[in-house]
């Protein structure tokens, strides 16, 4: 089953929205081809039955209702925690999908991991980080289930996020890109290929990032993340602190020129970071993306 | 239900150095709290030793301490060396978080000034600047449209002085001047402005001075 981006168009190069950018994209919107959003940070959530749940944040969705006539935007979701066990929640899938009829987002994407955990009350709690998932059958198969879930649900491709992760689960039944090709192929969700993800995971794990990628299926990738990270207690972090790495633009070159599907390179940085890089430092990490997509897209 | 008790397992390492640390030194009373397969009790066990569980447990740190941090830097201030204390204990106590801003600082404002009111936490500034950066906070996300956009709060010290002398991030004086003031938050014109309200101490029309401006 190959659905995820038939009908899709290829967009070019995007950033993530944070609170600091919004004087940026108001004075520098031709930098970017689209905006990719959290809508789980435009409303607060007040949990599973609450009458009135997603209560919207009125500043922050002013501004995204200023954006939205201007430029396309696609969803990248925090709330949905795809793969926390014996928890799927439908009210916030309906929520997206109101958001979607209300903003046409060209896709939805999501992340590989849990945060949110079923308690013996009935309630939940929140984990506090996305942690990762076992890549075995079993969870496969539940995570699959939903993604058809959420594409009868939302018509628009729908990608899954490779994880970050720090203490590796041991003796799992798949490697990550198996688990990622299987998803992609079976259950027709394309792949949202976090580079810095993958160059985190190298340097603290050990592995080759050139042979990650090359196992993938790449004409699953449907869009590309890019940040920068840096170190905290000696570890190196998935923190989006700043620019990107060399070695990230050498594996977006690499990958960019073999995932034809390819629809847009997001370029994400965390609000804290934006006194390091400001509006001329956004640009360039902009530019240079671009210079990569038109090499192998335009 | 395994695949389930392994995730709530997962999350309570990263939550609890001290868990991690009990689970090193001997992993099978640990993990026998939990009802697990004896492959998930063998992948814990082997977790907890991987040295980059401890990176989970800054990262729980961090995404817990950020909002506070964000919204509440004065409050963070006027703690000092009481905040790792405060912290701790609020974690310890409110394990449950959903990582959304608003409601993760209600909670922290709540837990700090029944601190103050019990008298587990002694801090003569804390309930003054932690309900003048909540009422900033909520102003920072409020409607233009729809949403009151002025709030009043309450000060016991010279607010004028004591919101200065945060942001010059300077020692605090044990003699700042004490009474009743109520400092007008407005954020009608799109960027907030601080200013004193009327009071019966003879300050009526006065202005706040260097601190008109919040950001």
């Amino acid at each position: 089953m190959i659905a995820y981006s038939a009908e899709a168009k290829q967009l070019g190069v995007g950033i993530l929205y944070n609170p600091a950018l919004p004087d940026f994209l108001r004075t520098h919107l031709q930098a970017v081809d689209y905006v990719s959003v959290i809508p789980d940070t435009f409303w607060y959530d007040q949990g599973v039955g609450a009458p009135d749940r997603f209560r919207e944040i009125g500043g922050y969705v002013e501004f995204l209702d200023w954006l939205a006539p201007q430029v396309p935007l696609v969803v990248h979701g925090l709330g949905m925690s795809i793969g926390s066990a014996e928890l799927f929640d439908l009210e916030h899938l309906e929520q997206l999908r109101r958001w979607h009829e209300r903003y046409q987002f060209r896709w939805h994407s999501e992340h590989l991991s849990f945060a949110r955990i079923a308690a013996e009350d009935g309630g939940e709690h929140n984990a506090g980080l996305a942690l990762p998932v076992p890549y075995d059958a079993d969870v496969l198969a539940m995570i699959g289930e939903r993604v058809e879930r959420v594409r009868e649900t939302i018509p628009a491709p729908f990608l899954l996020e490779n994880n970050v992760y720090y203490a590796a689960i041991p003796d799992q039944e798949m490697t990550e890109p198996e688990f990622l090709n299987r998803l992609s192929g079976s259950h027709g969700c394309g792949l949202l290929l976090d580079i810095h993800n993958v160059h985190t995971n190298a340097i603290n794990h050990g592995f080759d990032p050139h042979k990650f990628v090359d196992d993938l299926d790449l004409a699953s990738v449907l869009e590309i993340h890019i940040a920068g990270g840096n170190e905290i207690a000696g570890v190196y972090t998935d923190s989006h602190a700043g620019p990107c790495p060399e070695r990230v633009w050498e594996l977006l070159d690499h990958v960019t020129a073999k995932a034809r599907n390819l629809l847009g390179i997001t370029f994400e940085f965390h609000e804290s970071y934006y006194p390091l890089l400001n509006d001329e430092g956004i640009e360039t990490q902009l530019a240079q993306a671009r210079q990569i997509w038109e090499r192998h897209h335009a | 239900m395994s695949l389930l008790t392994f995730q709530r397992a997962l999350a309570d390492f990263a939550a609890s150095p001290d868990l991690c640390r009990a689970a090193i030194a001997d992993p099978v009373p640990v993990l026998r709290s939990y009802e697990l397969s004896s492959r998930e009790r063998l992948r814990l066990a082997s977790m907890v030793r991987d040295r980059l569980m401890a990176t989970n447990c800054v990262l729980y740190r961090v995404n817990r301490v950020t909002p506070i941090y964000v919204f509440f830097p004065m409050t963070c201030q006027v703690l000092g060396r009481e905040l790792r204390r405060e912290l701790e204990t609020f974690w310890s106590t409110h394990r449950g978080t959903d990582l959304q801003y608003f409601p993760e600082t209600e909670r922290f404002v709540r837990f700090l000034k029944q601190r103050v009111r019990t008298g587990e936490l002694q801090n003569e500034f804390v309930e003054e600047i932690v309900e003048y950066e909540a009422a900033a906070m909520e102003l920072r996300f409020a409607s233009s449209e729809s949403d009151s956009l002025i709030r009043e709060v309450r000060f016991v010290h010279d607010p004028a002085r004591l919101l200065n002398l945060l942001a010059e991030s300077a020692m605090l004086p044990v003699d700042l001047p004490r009474g009743e003031y109520r400092v007008i938050i407005d954020a009608r014109d799109g960027e907030m402005t601080v200013r004193l309200a009327s009071t019966s101490l003879g300050l009526e029309g006065k202005t706040a001075g260097p601190v008109d401006r919040l950001r």
